[in-house]
């Protein structure tokens, strides 16, 4: 329970409401979907691939600030932003944190299924 | 909270993020409308060519095709249809943003999605798209309906050039300038030989404009070709057409005319003008105008009973030209939306007087005043002169006048007592014999031969009255007191009329003869000719009104025992 924060609950309780018995589906294509875009996030930081870093933060973005993960949008923002202008800093330690804010995040809706 | 939907709209979203589809796909439904999802642009314009949504929902960054891409392909897709599409973005700053507007986005969501933001934009875009496909629906109808009219327009350009060119336009002497859609300005010019070689030429201008203008000009047309060829007089031809066009026309349509019938014989002109501008008349020798004004309402104005068709008849010279014009002329317009004017005009013709140009010259300034606008001139200027013209009708005078119409005829007519008590057959006679070409500008000495043949029949033959008794002061009242009270007890009593006609070249042979029941006045049989002097001049024969008639016509001849009197009128095309 301690990792709820990483996560706005009102924002998921109304997608509960307008999802309904979808909801299971969104929580898991969530998921997989951001599993895959972290999996070409690390990939693309790896190989100082601008570019794909910016694509894949901006998607990751995207979805979890769509589901109420914000944390997880703002460390993305600032990603996306730096490689756009080509001046990433920090990218690995940047990573870390994203990784740790994702296990919270999933953790977390683990808890809602 | 559901937002209810007039009507459920089919909406496409494209979005690769399975997430972010899933989400909308789930507001779209709940707000009772279709998602159609796809992952990305190249997948969207796919979709949307298999099924054309109502809205398009497009995310800007995209795999493959990015939104933006998307939105100018779809756009080109199709132009006239309004499809709105509303781009989702999580971009703010000013240069995407005018980037999405500009490749055919309509508006921005921002990311995160609101719920209730995305269902009332959704809400509001259907409205508009309702509302343009019915503007569309409309501007198609409208489009339709345009069509339609100019095919009418056509086909009754067609039929009425057909009727209306047929005429004596092309005679060296008239030179005219119509608007080629003049028909639709309401304006008509017609003219035509009559068999006696008079030139008659009407310019009419109908109120209004477009097909309601000329519909009147159609019986206008035809009734002034058919009669002129006939040989009818101006004046007839007017009243016919005015009763005409007071029967057709609603209240509040009628046509401003003016009439002229050129004499090239006798070198003058009737001009009859029923509310059109002034007519100038320009005199050779005097090197000045006579201005021909309206002194008649329009035609269609008056019903036929209070129609004169009176004209003012004017001598002419060689060289002499006469004027016309509609208030097109004066009244169009050039861009500023300032008329030519009825000064402007007016300073033209005094100061070009005797140029042979003067026509062109009008004509050029008024199409200067107008300017290359796209507005059709609505001009119709006409100009006539007098020359030395022997012309003939084009069309063949004998077979107008065969077709159908009166040429030998003979016909009786009896009246026995119950008639007599209360119908005058006058009116019916002379129906019929108006009806032969020609004889109608007769009508005058026609009508006063019948009426006193039929007076004496009646008055003195069948009921017995004397003359004398008009000759006493007082005597008329006494007469006819007395004829209404033996008209009332009359039991038995007729009077028969036979009328017979024969037509020639210059007009023909009306022979009227009238015969009653009565007793006679022993008048000797004789024949009298106008210039006979074997006239008895008794009280009885001035009675009867014999010197009149007999001054009428060709021969009077008195049947014995006097009760059957037989008349010879001759008359012709010229008179």
């Amino acid at each position: 329970m301690s990792k709820l924060h990483a996560i706005d609950s009102e924002t998921l309780d109304s997608l509960k409401d307008l999802l309904g018995e979808n909801f299971n589906l969104l929580i898991e294509t969530y998921i997989g979907d951001s599993s895959e875009r972290m999996g070409r996030l690390k990939e693309a930081i790896k190989a100082d691939d601008d570019d794909g870093v910016c694509a894949e933060a901006h998607g990751i973005k995207g979805s979890s600030r769509n589901i109420g993960a914000v944390v997880i949008g703002d460390l993305c923002e600032v990603l996306e932003t730096q490689a756009r202008q080509q001046a990433l800093v920090d990218k690995e330690e940047q990573f870390a944190a994203l990784e740790q804010a994702f296990a919270d995040v999933c953790e977390a809706l683990s808890a809602y299924l | 909270m559901r937002i209810d939907a007039e009507d459920p709209l089919k909406i496409l979203i494209a979005e690769d993020s399975a997430t972010d589809r899933l989400i909308l796909e789930s507001i779209v439904a709940q707000a009772g409308h279709v998602p159609i999802g796809v992952a990305d642009g190249l997948e969207a314009i796919a979709a949307y060519k298999m099924t054309p949504p109502d809205i398009v929902l497009l995310d800007v960054m995209m795999p493959n095709m990015g939104g933006i891409e998307a939105a100018g392909q779809i756009r080109a897709l199709n132009n006239n249809d309004f499809i709105p599409i509303i781009f989702l973005t999580s971009l703010n700053d000013p240069e995407s943003l005018v980037k999405c507007l500009e490749s055919g986005g309509d508006d921005f969501i921002p990311k995160p999605y609101n719920r209730v933001v995305l269902q009332s934009k959704i809400k509001a875009f259907g409205r508009m798209r309702s509302m343009h496909q019915t503007v569309l629906a409309q501007k198609e109808q409208i489009e339709a309906n345009n069509l339609h009219l100019i095919q009418e327009q056509t086909v009754a350009k067609q039929v009425f050039d057909k009727i209306a060119h047929t005429g004596c336009l092309d005679r060296g002497n008239i030179r005219h300038y119509m608007s080629p859609l003049a028909v639709f300005n309401g304006d008509v010019l017609v003219s035509e030989v009559s068999p006696s070689g008079n030139m008659l030429v009407l310019l009419g201008d109908f109120t209004g404009h477009g097909l309601p203008a000329a519909i009147g000009s159609m019986p206008l047309a035809t009734t002034f070709y058919g009669m002129v060829r006939k040989g009818f007089s101006m004046s007839d031809v007017l009243r016919e057409i005015n009763q005409k066009l007071h029967e057709i026309l609603p209240v509040g349509f009628f046509c401003c005319a003016i009439c002229v019938d050129f004499n090239f014989k006798e070198s003058s002109v009737k001009i009859w003008n029923g509310g059109l501008p002034e007519a100038f008349l320009y005199r050779k020798s005097t090197e000045d105008y006579q201005l021909i004004g309206s002194g008649n309402l329009p035609l269609g104005v008056m019903p036929s009973k209070n129609f004169t068709g009176e004209s003012v008849t004017l001598d002419l010279e060689y060289g002499d030209r006469l004027f016309m014009w509609s208030d097109g002329a004066f009244e169009a317009r050039n861009k500023r939306g300032e008329m030519f004017g009825e000064k402007r005009l007016h300073q033209i013709l005094y100061q070009n007087k005797d140029k042979d140009t003067l026509f062109d010259d009008i004509l050029r300034r008024v199409q200067q005043h107008i300017g290359s606008g796209e507005k059709d001139d609505d001009i119709s200027l006409v100009e006539i002169e007098m020359q030395d013209l022997d012309i003939k009708p084009s069309y063949d005078i004998s077979s107008e006048r065969r077709k159908g119409s009166l040429a030998d005829w003979s016909m009786q007519f009896n009246l026995p007592e119950s008639s007599l008590k209360g119908f005058d057959p006058l009116p019916l006679l002379m129906n019929v014999m108006s009806e032969v070409p020609g004889l109608k500008q007769h009508r005058t000495p026609l009508y006063t031969i019948l009426a006193e043949l039929y007076a004496n029949a009646l008055e003195h033959g069948v009921l017995g009255l004397s003359s004398s008794l008009k000759a006493t002061s007082g005597g008329f009242t006494e007469f006819y007191t007395e004829k209404n009270e033996r008209l009332k007890s009359l039991t038995e009593g007729t009077v028969g009329f036979t009328l017979e006609h024969f037509a020639d070249d210059k007009g023909g042979l009306l022979k009227i003869r009238v015969k009653d029941s009565g007793p006679g006045f022993e008048f000797e049989n004789k024949t009298i000719r106008p210039e006979g002097d074997e006239v008895r001049e008794n009280e009885d024969y001035f009675g009867r009104g014999f010197t009149l008639m007999n001054s009428l016509c060709e021969s009077l001849i008195v049947h014995p025992p006097g009760n059957d009197i037989e008349v010879a009128y001759r008359w012709s095309h010229d008179a």
